[in-house]
């Protein structure tokens, strides 16, 4: 028998790093790699397939088969707008390369969830309908982009009247892409609950989409060059120009470069969810500035001969080359810190607050030296824009993460422990088939088992641990217990141990003393620090639902839910404790806090129905579910009354 | 009330019974005449049949009361925003006749405004389009087509036909009801041509035009925020809203552009076919489909094309709403101030004039200090905040509020209940749709009108 070749871990595909609209600009044009599966013409892989069917003329596309030799040797496709086999190529690259940052960040596979399916990859829709939208929904399993003409009276540099494909837009299918991966990891984050948790949805997709884009070297070097080394002022936080400009905004739909300096009241003055959203995004690349800035500055005195002034003209090609290294640094390292820091969010209610506070713990975890003060930076930027952390008693970094529980406060039971050591074990195992074995279906097969048997979801169909049970009771839940004990799947008697776990730390979690315990997710992490150290750790999120009848507040249909995220060390010993409590805690101050926030989320409803046009002609049905048509992607993203059309993306 | 009567002390403010609608006279002190101003003039469904025709000729009638040359003066016009159900009534005769000095619109209405102009067109072809759309042949097959058609038809020419229908609960009426009620929202949109010709050029007397606020100009004095005219002696005009802040410019975007409307198909509706994103070279032949679906694992099943289909169409009832909504974002917001009496016109105003004009500190403090309030949108949620009525509205004594509506059964919020509730808490309240029996004291109501006496 012949030896077999050794599986490619890479593939090279083409895409538009920016959009078709910026053509031939230099960096527009970019080859990226994704890591590599053997795929089916669509492309069909085993996390994302794209289904190339169009609603509004009821026809599909002919899709593209990136396994064949003509497609294998240079990349794919080329670059081209008029052949729709190449934005199916385009949105599966884009949307492998945001996979790849999360699992990577995050230290464990991404894998999508269909509703009663269990794992099934996430279908992406490249030329769903003809509109000037696109949206993640998740009732469909699917990602819709559409398709439109732009604006006959002010294109922008488009030809009036053209045909804008979102697909072909790599912050858009990123951004989309954001939307379901937090959705997948916080599906409760839609819910509007104050005023920032939709405002965190669109701010994060935002921050993904143009810190991905600023890892293309292609990209940065052309900025860099061409700005003297500048990035204070360049284009590079544009967010879907062409898109901006098709809809005759004469401008990107959104910038993370806004007023310098920034006006740190103007928080407080925006409500809407996209533009709170630009907000977050304009900090994080203060930050990204910040960092560069600081990690260049001995680069420049170098090449000044000490003065750190520089002359007239263009710079040097090596410089140009070691300042975009350190800027590509600068946007993997910020983007890294973003991510990490969902597994660090409470399940529910995300204030800017929490994620700041987030972002600074699980950074101080994973890098325990920063050497040139990055999160200093991080909190100072966010401050300028308003965005203070809650409940600390200082803005020193220290002060700003969560507070760290002492070793011997809690420990997770023994059987979850163990897990760990199954998922090192099975890792090393994946990575042992990857590298020897040729055959793809058993690697297939060994991730499926790594990533299911250490993690899970509360929506990936475990007997009993439903995550929207009706009933409340907590004698319910023990029969649920019950249930789970005669199941022999592993999965289940992991959730009974987690469960058990919170029943008898109720107050310390900061959970509802008598409601029903849900054990929303379970994940082990590993990840490895930048001094080569394994960090593993576990995150176990729970939550419980309060029936709102019972209360006097007007809450338009949605759910009264609370919930608490618990990060643990390989050894099972509680590290933090980050909670959103209900009201009537174990913990008394946690209930007060939990009484605050039922107030506040009734609030925000009010608040809500007061810019809502549909409240006014509103039939009684309406009414009484509307915060639950407003807690969908295509009410955020479309429709929606006070967002104007296309302000979706 | 009698204009002519009123004393030097008194400010009359008159509310004309006009449905559902806005039209209100006010008549200050004055020497040797007394000065008045009309805020809107309009109506989309009468109150007891009484056409915008009659109401028209009420109000020229009162302008004349008190004038020595016997001719209608009013001498501010105030048109706040191009709704119709605040401007007919300027598409009717007689304007010609009255001598006007000054006509206030918001900055919206500047033509040689190109953001102004921008925003008009947008809301003015999507109202047109879903107009087409509600009475559109192309709903032929419906059987209700017909009648949803005539209504509307009737709706264009004269409104107090399609009452009946408006008002429809069952059967077949029912669901022409339904596509009228949405067309007469959309309707209201209609750019309104007509009323808007005799704001922008006709009314005699050569009354100069303000779009207000206006642009700060160096070295002009231009009306910004407060100001005084000679067409008011002893007001002082303070100018609310609309604000150009980009956020409430947002707000009067319509939701849609041309070309998703054009694609989208309404409710009920086929789609349209639209143009080919690709070539047919480009489409998989059907006899091949299947074997292009055997490589996904999911591929979408008929009911997922039914849900796909079901998500590509528009909520025309939503669309109409959010239409209502940017035109009411364009409302011009005002208080006059006159011997240390206050009184606020916020017009349709929504959430986004309103916030600029809460986070305002002056304003904030004037709104305060407001005793006379002409309730928003007919007495909508949208049009009064709550932060408005529970912190900034004085309390006690001598606050009055007037509510111009009409309700309908099935718009259950307007107007809305627990909004009218807390405003009598704070202030006497009045609508125009209360029998002038039932009209109590400091009100005087009569078949035609609601009046207000202020003493100052």
């Amino acid at each position: 028998m012949e030896p077999s070749y050794p599986e490619p871990t890479r593939r090279p595909l083409n895409i538009y790093a920016i959009d078709p609209q910026a053509g031939d600009a230099p960096g527009n044009k970019v080859t990226i790699n994704v890591p590599f599966e053997r795929l089916l013409a669509g492309p069909a892989g085993s996390v994302v397939e794209v289904i190339d069917y169009d609603q509004t003329h009821g026809e599909s596309y002919v899709p593209v088969d990136l396994e064949r030799l003509e497609t294998l040797i240079d990349g794919g496709l080329p670059h081209d707008e008029g052949d729709p086999r190449f934005h199916q190529q385009m949105v599966y690259a884009v949307a492998m390369r945001v996979i790849e940052n999360f699992s990577h960040s995050l230290g464990r596979p991404i894998r999508f969830n269909m509703s009663g399916k269990g794992y099934q990859p996430l279908r992406l829709v490249p030329h769903a309908f003809e509109q000037a939208n696109a949206y993640f929904d998740p009732e469909l399993h699917a990602i819709l982009f559409g398709y439109f003409k732009a604006s006959e009276a002010n294109p922008g540099r488009n030809l009036p009247g053209q045909t804008v494909f979102t697909c072909l837009s790599h912050d858009i299918i990123a951004h989309e892409m954001t939307h379901a991966i937090l959705h997948r990891l916080r599906r409760y984050f839609m819910h509007p609950s104050n005023i920032d948790a939709q405002a965190f949805h669109e701010g994060f997709a935002d921050i993904v989409a143009i810190f991905q884009r600023l890892t293309f070297r292609e990209v940065v070097e052309a900025h860099i060059a061409n700005l003297r080394g500048e990035l204070a002022s360049s284009s590079l936080g544009d967010l879907a120009s062409q898109f901006g400009a098709a809809l005759g905004k004469k401008q990107a739909l959104r910038s993370a470069i806004d007023e310098q300096p920034p006006d740190p009241t103007k928080l407080s003055r925006t409500y809407e969810a996209h533009s709170r959203g630009a907000i977050l995004l304009a900090a994080v690349f203060d930050t990204f500035v910040r960092i560069y800035e600081c990690r260049t500055r001995d680069l420049l005195r170098i090449a000044t001969g000490g003065s750190g002034v520089l002359p007239e003209g263009h710079l040097h090609p090596d410089l140009v080359s070691r300042l975009t290294s350190e800027a590509l640094k600068a946007a993997q390292s910020l983007l890294n810190m973003c991510i990490r820091a969902i597994d660090y969010l409470p399940p529910v209610d995300v204030t800017f607050s929490d994620f700041l506070r987030a972002i600074v713990t699980a950074d101080t975890e994973l890098v325990r030296e920063d050497r040139i003060g990055q999160r200093e930076m991080l909190i100072e930027a966010f401050r300028q824009r308003g965005i203070f952390p809650q409940a600390v008693l200082s803005l020193a970094p220290e002060s700003v993460r969560y507070k760290k529980l002492s070793a011997e406060v809690a420990q997770l039971p023994r059987e979850v422990v163990k897990e760990f050591w199954q998922a090192l074990s099975l890792q090393r195992a994946v990575e042992r088939e990857r590298q020897y074995a040729g055959r793809s279906e058993e690697i297939a097969l060994s991730v499926e088992r790594y990533s299911s048997a250490i993690n899970f979801d509360a929506d990936d169909g475990l007997n009993g641990i439903r995550p929207e049970g009706a009933e409340l009771r907590r004698d319910r839940a023990d029969d649920d217990v019950d249930a789970l004990k005669d199941d022999r799947d592993s999965k289940s008697q992991l959730a009974v141990s987690l469960w058990k776990f919170a029943d008898s730390h109720r107050e310390l979690l900061g959970l509802h003393q008598d409601l029903r315990i849900q054990v929303h997710g379970f994940h082990t992490n590993l990840r490895i620090s930048p001094d080569e150290l394994l960090r593993p750790e576990f995150v176990i999120t729970y939550t419980q639902v309060m029936d709102p009848s019972t209360l006097k507040l007007d809450f338009g249909g949605m759910p009264i839910i609370g919930g608490t995220t618990v990060i643990a060390d390989a050894e099972g010993r509680v590290q933090y404790v980050i909670a959103k409590p209900l009201p009537d805690a174990a913990d008394k101050e946690l209930a007060e806090y939990g009484q605050r926030r039922l107030v506040a989320q009734a609030n925000y409803v009010a608040e809500l129905d007061a810019r809502d046009p549909a409240f006014s002609w509103g039939s009684a049905d309406y009414l009484k579910n509307r915060m639950n048509h407003r807690a969908t992607f295509r009410a955020l993203h479309g429709q929606h009354p006070a967002h104007g059309q296309g302000e979706g993306q | 009330m009698k204009f002519e009567k009123l004393t030097a002390n008194e400010i009359g403010i008159r509310m004309y019974r006009v449905g559902f609608g806005d039209c209100f006279l006010i008549s200050f002190p004055g020497h040797p005449r007394r000065h008045k101003m009309l805020v809107d003039c309009g109506s989309i469904a009468s109150y007891k049949k009484k056409s915008i025709d009659t109401i028209v000729d009420l109000v020229i009638e009162d302008a004349r009361a008190g004038e020595a040359d016997g001719e209608p003066h009013i001498d501010v016009a105030v048109c706040t925003h191009r709704h119709r159900d605040h401007v007919a009534g300027f598409a009717k005769d007689g304007w010609d006749k009255v001598h006007v000095r000054e006509v206030w619109m918001p900055w919206t209405e500047d033509p040689k405004d190109p953001e102004a102009r921008r925003i008009l067109h947008a809301q003015a072809s999507l109202a047109l389009g879903l107009v087409q759309r509600f009475a559109s042949p192309a709903l032929a097959g419906d059987k209700y087509t017909d009648i949803a058609n005539s209504a509307a038809n009737a709706l264009l020419d004269r409104y107090e036909q399609a009452d009946e229908l408006v008002e429809a609960k069952t059967g077949e009426d029912a669901k022409a009801a339904l596509r009228v009620r949405r067309a007469l929202i959309a309707l209201n949109a209609l750019s309104n041509d007509e009323a808007m010709e005799t704001l922008h050029h006709g009314l005699s007397g050569e009354p100069e035009r303000f779009f207000l606020p206006e642009k700060e100009q160096a070295g002009s004095a231009r009306r910004t925020r407060s100001f005084t005219t000679s067409a008011l002696p002893g007001a002082e005009i303070h100018i609310l809203g609309p604000s150009r802040d980009e956020d409430v410019i947002r707000d009067m975007d319509p939701p849609c552009g041309k070309s998703y409307f054009r694609a989208a198909p309404l409710e009920g509706e086929e789609p349209t076919g639209g143009w080919p994103a690709f070539g047919k070279e480009w489409l998989v032949p059907s006899q091949a489909a299947k074997s292009i679906e055997i490589n996904f694992a999911n591929p979408f099943t008929a009911d997922e094309r039914q849900r796909l289909a079901q998500m590509n169409t528009l909520d025309p009832s939503i669309l109409a709403a959010s239409l209502d909504s940017s035109v009411n974002g364009t409302s011009l917001m005002f208080i006059v101030g006159f011997k240390g009496k206050k009184m606020m016109f916020s017009g349709d105003a929504q959430w986004g004039t309103w916030r600029r004009a809460l986070d305002d500190p002056e304003w904030r403090d004037l709104m305060s200090r407001s005793r006379f309030l002409k309730v928003g949108h007919h007495g909508s949620h949208n049009a009064t905040p709550t932060e408005y009525v529970e912190e900034v509205m004085p309390d006690g004594q001598g606050n009055f509020a007037m509510i111009s509506v009409r309700p309908y059964e099935k718009w259950p919020e307007i107007p809305r209940k627990p909004l009218l509730k807390e405003l009598a808490k704070r202030a006497e309240i009045v609508r125009s749709d209360e029998e002038g029996a039932d009209v109590a004291a400091p009100f005087q109501g009569d078949a035609n009108y609601v009046d207000l006496v202020i003493p100052v």
